[in-house]
Formats: C-alpha cells, sequence, structure tokens
C-alpha cells in the first residue's frame, strides 16, 4: 500500500511539473506585453518595471525562478495586476470560497444523480424511468451558463424566489449549486442506471434472490454498492468539470472565488497567476484523483486482492 | 411538542432567517447606507499609482487634495482653505487648522510634499506620473535626469505649501483635485513598505468617508469619518460594496432587487427591460471620444486625401444614433469634446467644429487624388484592428460594410486581445485602430496635446509643426481665450490633416434609486460623487 502511495505521488508530481513546464512555454508564446497599460509611460519608467518583474532575463533563467520559487519554497509571486498582493494570498483568500461552491454542487450531484439512477432502473420503461431520463439528457445537453441564466430569470427575476447573486447567506448558494452540479448529476444518474441494470443480470443476485433475500436487500446489499464503482471512477474527470465550470457560474452569480482569477489574468497577460494558478488546480485535481482511486480500492475489494 | 408545531416552527424559522437576510441591504434611511457594486478590484490604492476607474472612486471617497470639484466641476476650497498666487508658476496653500487624518493627526504641508515626490520618483514607476509633470522639474525628474527633492513643492510651515509648476497652467486648481495629488503618509509608508495602501488598515485617509473593510475581490465598506472638516454636511453615512458583480445582467436584477441603489453603467441590451419595468434611466457625458486612428507611417495610411476621403464619407450622425444605441451618444467632427470648459461657456457651445456628413461627393473627390498621388489604380485591402470586444466587432463591422457601400473600399477586421491590440499600436503594426481617448483633467488640453510631436500617447506617426506650435502657444498662456483660440486652430489643423477620423462623444446610461438624490456624474473621478447625495425626505422620515 505504502509503495502504491509514494508510487502515485512520485507520478503525480511528474505531471505535475510537466503542466508547469507546458504552462510557462504557452504562456510566453502567446503575444503582447503583461506589462503594457493603455497610458504609455517614459522608457526608463517602464524599464524599471521590467527589471522589477525579471521579465529582462533570459527565458530560460525566469524559468529556473519560477520553478524553484514553486516547487522548492511554496511561493507563486506577486501578480503582475496587483502588485500589493501574492497569488498564495489570492488562493487562500478564495480557494475556499470555490471548493464550498464546487462540494455543493458536488453533494447535489451525488446525492441526486445515483438516486434518479437507481430510480430509473427499478421502474425501467416506466413513467419514473422515461421522466429521470427527460431531466438526465437535459441536464447533460445544457451548458451550466445557459442553464444558469434560465434558473437566474426564472426563480429570481420572474418568482422572486431566490436572489439574483452574491454569496452570503444559504439562499444565495442554491442557484450557483445547481448550476454547476446539473451536469454532473445528470451523468451520474445515467451512469448509475445503466450500471443497476447490468448489475441486477448478474448471478449472485439471481442467487441472492434464490436465497431469500427481500428486494430492498437485495438492493442495499448488493445492487447499489456494486452499480456505485464506475460512478466512483468517473468523479475524478467530473471534478474536472467542475472546477472548469466554476469560473464561469462564479462570474455570473458573483461569487467571489477563484474561478474570475483564472479568466482574469489569461486576459491580463498576469503571468505569475496564470502560472499559479494552474499549477495550483493540476495540483488539486492529482491529489483529488488519488483519493478517489483509493476510495475506489476500498469500496471494492477486488482491487484490493489484484494489488496484492 | 406536536410534529405539526415542531413543522410550523421550523418553517417559520426559516422563512425569518431568508427574510432576514435578504432585507438588510438596500437604500437604508435609518442607517444612511447606500449600497452599490463593487465592479472591480482595484489594481492599486496608493493615489500616486492609482490607475482604474474603482481606486479613483474610493481614493476620491476615503481621501481629499488640496482642492475638489463641485457640481458644476469648478475647483473650491477642501484640505486647503485658501491659496494667492504670487507669480505665473507660483501658488502658495493654506491649509485647513482642521484638516486631520482619519487617526486623529493633522494633514500637513510635508503630508504633500512626500506624496506628489513619492508619485514623481521614477522608482515609482507610476503610470499618471505625467499629471505631475506639470509641477517644476516633473518630468525631468520621472526621467532620472534630475533628483527628486528638485520637484517643485514645499512645505514652508506645517500648515502652508508652495506650490511652483513647470509653465504657466490655467487648470491647476481643478487638477490638484485629482488623485495623483493627494496627500500621502510618509510614516505609514515607512512602516509598511509594499503593503502601503494595500489593506483597509493602511490606507491613510483624510477625506469624508473611511474605508473600513476591504476584503480583496470580494467587497469594500466606505463608513462617514468623524475626523472629517466638513463632516456636518455629508449626509452619506456608509457607501457599502458588498459584492462584486461582474456580470450586467446579474447586477441589474439586483438593483430590480432593491440590494443596489445605483448601477454606474446599464448596457444597451438592458435598456429594454429598464423601460419595461419603468426605470427612470439617466445619461451622463462620460468624456470619452472615439475615432478611428491611422497609421501615418504605412503608404496608403500615410497619404492625407485617403485619410480624408475616409473621414468625410463616414455618416456620424448614424453611427451615433443607429448603431452605437446608448441615449445621448453625441458625433463629433474635431478632438476636443463639447463639454470642456471653455471662456465663457463649454468648449462646444463657443467653438464648435463641424463639416458636412456623409459628403460622398466630396469624399469620392479626395479618394482620387490621393490614389492619384500615390500612382495606384485601386487600394489595396486596409485592416481595422480592434479589441475583441462585442460593441468594436459591431461597429467594425458597421464601418467595413459602409465603407465598401460608399467607397468601394476593401476593408478588414483583426481582432485581437486587448494587451495585443495595445502592442501593435504602440509599434504602429496596424492600418487603422479603432481608438478611444478619455480626460485626466477637465481641460481641452488633455485631448488637445495628444497629437503632438512629443506625447508619448501619440501612435498615428503623424506628427505637425504648425499644430505643436499652437499647441505650445496654449500651454504658455493663462488668458483663456488666447488658450481657446490657438487650441481650436490646432483642432481645424487635425480635421484638415486627419490623422484620425473622428466618431462619437460617448455617453452611458444609468439608474438610481429614485430615494437617492445628488448623486453626481462626471467624466472624470469623482465618479460616482456621493459627497453631495443624500437620501430624500420622504423616505428618511418614514
Amino acid at each position: 500500500m505504502f509503495r502504491y502511495l509514494m508510487q502515485r505521488l512520485l507520478t503525480g508530481f511528474g505531471a505535475l511539473f510537466t503542466v508547469a513546464t507546458l504552462t510557462f512555454v504557452l504562456m510566453h508564446a502567446v503575444p503582447g506585453d503583461p506589462l503594457r497599460q493603455e497610458k504609455n509611460v517614459p522608457e526608463s519608467v517602464r524599464q524599471n518595471l521590467v527589471v522589477k518583474y525579471g521579465l529582462d532575463r533570459p527565458l530560460l533563467e525566469q524559468y529556473g525562478r519560477y520553478m524553484s520559487g514553486m516547487f522548492l519554497h511554496g511561493d507563486f509571486g506577486i501578480s503582475f495586476k496587483q502588485e500589493n498582493i501574492t497569488v498564495n494570498q489570492i488562493i487562500r483568500d478564495h480557494f475556499w470560497v470555490s471548493a464550498l461552491l464546487g462540494m455543493l454542487a458536488l453533494s447535489f450531484a451525488i446525492i441526486v444523480g445515483p438516486s434518479l439512477g437507481t430510480l430509473a432502473a427499478l421502474f425501467r420503461n416506466r413513467t419514473p424511468d422515461n421522466l429521470a431520463m427527460m431531466v438526465a439528457v437535459a441536464g447533460i445537453s445544457i451548458p451550466s451558463f445557459v442553464l444558469a441564466y434560465f434558473l437566474q430569470f426564472l426563480l429570481a427575476e420572474k418568482l422572486k424566489i431566490l436572489p439574483s447573486g452574491g454569496w452570503d447567506g444559504p439562499e444565495t448558494m442554491i442557484l450557483p449549486s445547481l448550476s454547476l452540479g446539473m451536469i454532473v448529476m445528470a451523468s451520474m444518474a445515467r451512469l448509475m442506471r445503466s450500471s443497476m441494470l447490468e448489475v441486477i443480470q448478474q448471478d449472485y443476485v439471481r442467487t441472492a434472490r434464490a436465497k431469500g433475500l427481500s428486494l430492498m436487500q437485495i438492493i442495499v446489499l448488493h445492487q447499489i454498492r456494486n452499480a456505485i464503482l464506475p460512478v466512483v471512477v468517473y468523479i475524478g474527470p467530473l471534478f474536472a468539470a467542475i472546477l472548469t465550470g466554476s469560473f464561469v457560474i462564479e462570474n455570473i452569480f458573483g461569487i467571489p472565488g477563484l474561478g474570475q482569477f483564472f479568466v482574469n489574468s489569461v486576459q491580463e497577460l498576469d503571468y505569475t497567476v496564470i502560472m499559479g494558478l494552474t499549477v495550483f488546480f493540476a495540483g488539486f485535481a492529482i491529489v483529488v484523483i488519488l483519493g478517489v482511486d483509493l476510495v475506489y480500492g476500498l469500496i471494492d475489494p477486488r482491487i484490493r486482492l489484484a494489488k496484492k | 411538542m406536536k410534529t405539526s408545531k415542531r413543522l410550523f416552527l421550523s418553517a417559520f424559522a426559516f422563512v425569518s432567517l431568508v427574510s432576514a437576510s435578504t432585507a438588510a441591504f438596500g437604500l437604508d434611511a435609518k442607517t444612511k447606507t447606500v449600497t452599490i457594486n463593487m465592479t472591480d478590484e482595484p489594481r492599486n490604492m496608493d493615489p500616486q499609482k492609482a490607475q482604474d476607474t474603482v481606486a479613483f472612486f474610493v481614493l476620491s471617497h476615503a481621501m481629499e487634495g488640496l482642492t475638489r470639484l463641485d457640481p458644476k466641476s469648478d475647483a473650491i476650497p477642501a484640505q486647503a482653505e485658501k491659496w494667492e498666487q504670487l507669480s505665473p508658476t507660483k501658488y502658495r496653500f493654506q491649509l485647513r487648522g482642521d484638516a486631520k487624518w482619519s487617526d486623529g493627526k493633522q494633514v500637513t504641508a510635508q503630508d504633500f510634499v512626500f506624496a506628489w515626490r513619492h508619485g514623481i520618483d521614477p522608482n515609482t514607476a507610476s503610470l499618471y506620473a505625467f499629471m505631475l509633470f506639470n509641477i517644476k522639474n516633473g518630468e525631468k525628474i520621472n526621467k532620472g535626469e534630475l533628483p527628486v527633492d528638485q520637484l517643485g513643492v514645499k512645505a514652508l510651515s506645517d500648515k502652508v505649501l508652495e506650490v511652483e509648476t513647470e509653465r504657466p497652467t490655467a487648470y491647476l486648481l481643478r487638477l490638484l483635485s485629482f488623485g495623483t495629488f493627494f496627500p500621502g503618509r510618509e510614516d505609514v509608508f515607512k512602516a509598511t513598505g509594499a503593503k502601503y495602501a494595500a489593506e483597509a488598515e493602511t490606507l491613510p485617509s483624510n477625506g469624508p468617508w473611511k474605508l473600513t473593510e476591504w476584503k480583496h475581490n470580494a467587497s469594500m465598506k466606505l463608513v462617514k469619518s468623524e475626523t472629517y472638516w466638513n463632516a456636518k454636511n455629508i449626509q452619506i453615512n456608509v457607501i457599502d460594496m458588498p459584492y462584486l458583480i461582474r456580470d450586467s445582467n446579474t447586477e441589474f436584477n439586483m438593483f430590480k432587487d432593491g440590494k443596489f441603489d445605483l448601477v454606474q453603467t446599464i448596457e444597451k441590451e438592458l435598456l429594454p427591460d429598464a423601460q419595461a419595468n419603468k426605470i427612470k434611466i439617466q445619461r451622463y457625458n462620460v468624456g470619452t471620444v472615439w475615432y478611428l486612428q491611422f497609421n501615418a507611417t504605412r503608404k496608403i495610411t500615410g497619404n492625407k486625401w485617403i485619410r480624408k476621403a475616409i473621414s468625410v464619407a463616414l455618416d456620424r450622425k448614424e453611427f451615433a444614433s443607429k448603431i452605437t444605441g446608448i441615449p445621448g451618444t453625441k458625433p463629433i467632427y474635431g478632438i476636443i469634446p463639447d463639454y470642456m470648459p471653455g471662456v465663457k461657456k463649454t468648449y462646444g457651445e463657443e467653438y464648435p467644429v463641424t463639416f458636412k456628413d456623409a459628403d460622398l461627393e466630396t469624399a469620392k473627390k479626395y479618394l482620387a487624388q490621393g490614389m492619384k498621388e500615390l500612382g495606384v489604380k485601386e487600394l489595396p485591402k486596409l485592416d481595422i484592428l480592434i479589441n475583441d470586444n462585442q460593441a468594436h466587432k459591431r461597429d467594425a463591422e458597421y464601418l467595413q460594410a459602409y465603407l465598401k457601400k460608399t467607397l468601394g473600399l476593401n476593408i478588414g477586421i483583426d481582432v485581437q486581445t486587448f494587451k495585443v491590440r495595445l502592442q501593435k499600436t504602440t509599434n504602429k503594426e496596424y492600418d487603422i485602430v479603432k481608438s478611444g481617448w478619455g480626460p485626466d483633467y477637465l481641460d481641452a488640453m488633455t485631448f488637445a496635446d495628444l497629437h503632438t510631436s512629443w506625447n508619448t500617447n501619440n501612435d498615428t506617426g503623424w506628427k505637425n509643426a504648425e499644430y505643436d506650435k499652437l499647441i505650445r502657444q496654449a500651454m504658455d498662456s493663462v488668458d483663456p481665450k488666447v488658450r481657446m483660440d490657438a487650441m481650436n486652430a490646432a483642432e481645424k489643423i487635425l480635421v484638415e490633416e486627419s490623422p484620425i477620423a473622428s466618431l462619437i462623444q460617448a455617453y452611458r446610461v444609468y439608474v438610481t434609486n429614485p430615494e437617492l438624490q445628488g448623486v453626481l456624474r462626471r467624466p472624470l473621478s469623482p465618479d460616482p460623487d456621493f459627497y453631495f447625495a443624500r437620501i430624500s425626505e420622504k423616505v428618511a422620515n418614514k
């Protein structure tokens, strides 16, 4: 187990290193000068700024500085746009908001998705199945921002039962979480449904029936536990979908999360923020996927045995 | 407890929780609180380095300069209670005895000296240092040719400040109301270094309000300062910015919900919604002039007749009213906008610059002349460089179609991100660029000197000795008539040579809670200005 963990961490670190390098290369390949503003300054003043941010050094040296700062000291540098704020501070101040939003969206998806899928599987080809799958298809096809605007229009503007934006108080968290989690919820519902249907075919279910177990016991003890495996694996990539979806949702509902920085920093060519956030998100994703794999190992004893 | 009772109580609790948290905002007459959108995170709140509208808005409420602007945008005494002009370039300002910082310390002349030196220092690398070029030796110091202590500002005593300008400056008093000229606290600067004005606690405050809360990229709050000399006349106690909403649709929804009392800009697409809800739409001249800028260093656009052909062919009235679609947008034919002060009235009233719109006959003549001079039978494709923004795309597409229809020109559209657009423009890698210029101070000079040969923001490649001479004349005089005449003559050269084809003077529409009155909107900060604002009687007495 320990060896497996170490192996995963090592490959994870390698992936992170690659992401950081690629980001650096892409960032500098994009044309435009991060220090150029609408008003021009005297050349001597501009030179001072260039030196301050180390942009006059050869690219390789800049790369070295970034990487050593990031990986050796955990220091992501100072934002180009907001000179007094460090990227570390930005992450510290805003990560929790995005994390909460993500958690709420994921919770919504994890609770409602598999439940809907189970319902659909149990009442296969009957009304609950058709309704559930209609919702699922809609959820997958509609982009999160379209859903966000629609929910905002319907529930906030017209019916006035929920607020249009902000992030203070539980009622402001409902619409953003729903908009963000819908795609994941829908994917999980469909996946759960097909997984459940597959499990029903299995021999051990028939055996359990023959042994006299009630339908309820079968569903809980066997079906759900087995059917949920593919869904758990899917959480990894779905988490990535929530991450990227959050940028748009945060913008629409005015949520002070990390997503706004991502989009903004690319437009502003804020090198340090771009690098810092990309590496941070990549690292976070790697950790989450590792966690999911470990959980999968816990749920499914076959995996554990295979490792031995 | 019975289940039904328990249910009822929990429902009641939920409802009161929800309603309690939603009723806390909006125009609150008891606490005299105004709630608005934070709109964006300020890049830098050091008054000498501030460069964006949010920073200027907050700073112009949390701090104050020697003078401030009244509702007519004339300069009135602020931190200085009176002044005398000793010579065309020397002024002496007497600071108020009761001018205090929010921590109780007196505002001194040394505070201004420190701040202005900090602003002009090349190591500070301030984007707005050019404002201090009006002060003697400012430009030389910023270029590193002189030490910082040579700046023409001296503290004669704790409350007397002597200012020497580089040349006679007619608009100096209005200029001094602006953020770059605010005082600073050297002790705070020495103690906090890079964190000077980076947090609410380290922002020195001598204005009507104090910044009490600043959660970066999330919220800000200004609370009335009891140490302010004119506190008794400030009617708004709290300016609260509890959210940073970037989506204009969401912002407008929140205004309709009563969460915001003012929306600074209403997008064109939201106007029908506002009208449907019977919300009063207000407008003001935002100050910006938009124009097509030609690259005078390239072969085709370097030819005066080609440029003039395009300029006179344009239908500015149609562009202003139909294409832009913002109520109030005005066409412009020169470069100096109407609202600038003239001699006795506004510049627009006293020195109108205009010529016939959509003069296709003359345009075709100019085009033929230009092509003859260049020795070409057909013109190659010319690109209009723009930002990747909806409004610019729409404008460029209109111009492309219009110029094809009227002059048979082959126009392309070069869409770039903002940073790349800036770079291409500065490096003169464009044919035509859609550009705009906003005023830095309230005098025609801020537009007039844009196309001088010495202005670093002139990236047309065009220069004209006569133009330069007239602008110098206007700079060296304080007589309003001499100055306006000179700048108007220069403007006529601009029209004749057409290094730019001006388009419109931009207006902005906005909405306010009708119970909030006296909020001023201006082309310059403070904008919006809450200094003279108040909550209407009928709400206050409820």
